[in-house]
């Protein structure tokens, strides 16, 4: 089984086609939406030998700044390891920035110096591109069908704009051996025909922990790449109050022929 | 009066060698006693001077949010008039801004996390001992990196870039385009040559990128050469580096901007103290300030007074002056309490430990002012059947007490201050095999070299005085109350 890293979660096969990043929720297929567990294992096997593409933006707001940035991303699940590319479009002070993911390997490029930085452990923890995910979300590899076991939390029908459709509540508790940061996963999402659509997701750092220490909304949706995806998702953690990170999808290509070649280190310092 | 003392002197002569052994005794209990104030003294001095002399200084001044909450936006902007009111105030010796950051140092595939330390060369090497460490290389020079200045974008300058991007934007969106899907040839796709012809990100052509490059370069400006840092061994070491070695500096600025440079190693230090020979790169404050866009600004300004004794006061002092919002200026025993309690430790088990010594010392004088007592019954009794008054007796015995201690406190101050005077001249070694040494994880010279000191003198001298003649009162008292009939019946 292959395991998704939150990389992908910018990348957005993990997001979408996989059900298997770590920090995100995956439509499911509507048909098989009674029995979760198996949703979540049909998820994680959707994705095989998939790729993506996508052009978005990410806002980040903390206290002490404001922010956005225009990217433009690349994910390939086909080989062995995970593959995935960002760059920067702009603006000017952050324009030609590349992040490179290959298997567990990260690597920073900075036009500036004109130098790839290999991110070792001691910068795993530290802030990617100044948002709220750090580098080691964008390493990390778990897979919710893998690692978590599934308990169906609630069900209730609800009102979308793509009509009627049924509301799942879900949560995901790490098995023991599993290596996540989480103790509990809280998700919800909705199903009906068109599509199945995550609304949000709540990260709890203790299997008993009253408030989540992360909470992923997730809103806007839109048909892209041939299914429904939420263009807008937005991170806020609960020990910064008022900041946040948020992705939006200007673009989206799934199962594309992305080049191998695109997972370079030429590529990256282009 | 002179007759109690001559009397008193006469007795002690009556039995010499026993006189030579007691004082013997005292003097070479307080020979000890003034050595290990010298030691206690001079590795306190020492501790001080280690403490202070390459990191701390006496006294510092910073903003309150950067020394609570770590706030590196917290900077103190008017440096300069910082400076000269430290500078004035008298008993100052020097002062120096510093300004602080966090980076990842990495040099041929090894990296390190380090604390970076932007300092003014002339005004640090004026309160800092650190150009004294150096095993390599030498201290920074005064002139910081020739760099571009970094400015806001105009207007103007913001649409353009904004077109850049949306240019850029457009045509990513072109590639995706282009992307056919996957389909029955997946596997050629997946492992086949590289058939899109534009892939990897916008393809700006080489004026929109050239002027790409001058936008962002009026935003974060790169220097014009490497900056030169300063290193300790330890980190040279577990970098694989030494003097001339590039190593590649990122960080980010307040703000959240990462930020990168290259650096050359131009010195590497060793002080002994862990915290700064593997943890530290030393820059130009300017050099730093303006790789964190925090160019004249200091996180820090750290003083140096003449007397350390004067640090609180002084500190005081400038409190008074300073007019900076949320200031907080403090003495290095406010700055690392413990330290300063660990050394307040030291006097007092000092103290414990010559009063001990003394102590013992001061029962080798009672043993030999009750030998007299008894050697003397007869003497005792008669001289209490002429007429001689309980107090005249224990007058003279504690005379002779007195005189005895004299003797042997002030043969043992001679003693002492020789001894001292060889511990300031070579010093006592500590190291033993191991070489460094550490205490409370601030690294001191191992050979401690003595100290002098008033107290160091004085103290035993008075708890000497006053052991002594406390414990003699017990034989004096006895020799007064004997019954003269008793004392001349004895034989």
């Amino acid at each position: 089984m292959k395991r998704r890293a939150f990389l992908g979660a910018i990348a957005p096969t993990a997001l979408l086609a996989s059900g298997g990043a770590s920090l995100f929720l995956l439509p499911l297929s509507a048909a098989a939406a009674r029995d979760v567990k198996d949703l979540i294992r049909r998820a994680d096997e959707i994705m095989r030998g998939e790729t993506s593409a996508a052009v978005m933006s990410m806002r980040i707001k903390t206290k002490s700044f404001e922010r956005s940035y225009e990217m433009v991303s690349w994910g390939d699940q086909r080989g062995d390891v995970e593959k995935a590319l960002i760059k920067i479009l702009g603006p000017a002070s952050f324009r030609g920035f590349g992040t490179l993911k290959v298997g567990n390997q990260l690597k920073l490029y900075d036009p500036k110096t004109n130098h790839v930085q290999v991110v070792g452990q001691s910068l795993l923890g530290s802030s990617w591109m100044g948002s709220h995910f750090s580098n080691d979300d964008l390493v990390k590899e778990t897979t919710l069908a893998d690692d978590y076991t599934v308990e169906l939390l609630g069900e209730r029908s609800g009102d979308t704009p793509f009509g009627s459709a049924t509301f799942f509540t879900v949560a995901l508790f790490p098995k023991p051996t599993a290596p996540v940061a989480w103790g509990r996963i809280e998700y919800e999402l909705w199903d009906n025909e068109k599509g199945t659509v995550p609304t949000f997701a709540k990260y709890f750092k203790r299997r008993d922990d009253k408030s989540p220490a992360r909470t992923m909304l997730f809103s806007d949706v839109k048909k892209m790449a041939g299914r429904l995806v939420p263009a807008d998702m937005e991170m806020r953690v609960a020990d910064k109050p008022g900041e946040y990170t948020k992705i939006t999808y200007r673009q989206l290509k799934l199962n594309a022929d992305v080049p191998g070649a695109k997972f370079t280190e030429a590529e990256l310092k282009r | 009066m002179a007759r109690i003392w001559s009397q008193a002197a006469r007795n002690l002569g009556r039995n010499r060698r026993r006189t030579v052994v007691t004082t013997l005794a005292l003097a070479f209990g307080m020979m000890l006693c003034i050595a290990t104030y010298a030691i206690i003294d001079g590795m306190t001095a020492q501790m001080l001077h280690s403490l202070t002399k390459y990191d701390l200084g006496h006294v510092q001044m910073h903003r309150k949010a950067y020394v609570e909450e770590t706030d590196l936006e917290a900077t103190i902007e008017d440096v300069e008039e910082l400076l000269s009111i430290a500078s004035q105030q008298p008993g100052v010796v020097g002062a120096a801004p510093r300004l602080y950051g966090f980076g990842l140092v990495a040099a041929s595939g090894k990296s390190s996390g380090v604390g970076l330390v932007g300092m003014e060369p002339k005004r640090e090497a004026a309160i800092s001992e650190l150009d004294a460490t150096f095993i390599e290389g030498a201290f920074l020079a005064n002139e910081p990196t020739p760099w571009g200045r970094r400015r806001a974008l105009s207007e103007k300058e913001k649409a353009e870039d904004a077109e850049l991007t949306a240019a850029a934007v457009e045509d990513a969106l072109a590639e995706l385009e282009t992307l056919g899907s996957i389909g029955a040839d997946e596997k050629e796709v997946a492992e086949g040559p590289f058939k899109t012809p534009n892939v990897g990100g916008p393809a700006l052509d080489e004026a929109a990128q050239a002027r790409a490059r001058d936008l962002a370069l009026a935003e974060s400006p790169r220097p014009e050469a490497d900056l030169p840092a300063l290193i300790g061994d330890e980190l040279a070491q577990a970098l694989k580096v030494k003097r001339g070695d590039r190593l590649f500096l990122s960080t980010a600025t307040s703000s959240g901007q990462n930020e990168a440079a290259f650096v050359v190693v131009h010195g590497v230090f060793s002080t002994g103290t862990q915290a700064l020979d593997r943890n530290r790169m030393y820059l130009h404050i300017l050099d730093l300030g303006r790789l964190l866009a925090q160019e004249g600004q200091a996180h820090e300004i750290s003083i140096v007074v003449g007397d350390v004794a004067q640090a609180g006061p002084i500190a005081g002092a400038l409190r008074q002056k300073v007019h900076l919002r949320d200031a907080l200026v403090r003495p290095w025993d406010e700055i690392r309490p413990e330290i300063a309690e660990m050394l307040k430790m030291n006097d007092v088990s000092s103290a414990i430990m010559v009063s001990i010594i003394l102590f013992v010392a001061a029962l080798g004088v009672v043993n030999t002012m009750l030998m007299a007592v008894f050697e003397r019954t007869r003497e005792l009794g008669v001289l209490k059947a002429i007429g001689m008054s309980p107090f005249a007796i224990v007058r003279m015995m504690m005379a002779e007490t007195f005189l005895l201690i004299l003797l042997g406190g002030l043969s043992g101050l001679a003693l002492g201050l020789g001894l001292d005077v060889y511990l300031m001249v070579e010093g006592l070694d500590l190291s033993g095999s191991t070489g460094g040494m550490t205490v409370g994880n601030v690294g001191i010279n191992p050979i401690i070299y003595g100290v002098i000191t008033p107290k160091g003198v004085i103290l035993p001298m008075v708890i000497l005085v006053s052991i002594t003649m406390v414990a003699a009162i017990y034989p004096a008292v006895r020799a007064a109350r004997m019954q003269p009939a008793v004392g001349m019946r004895e034989t």
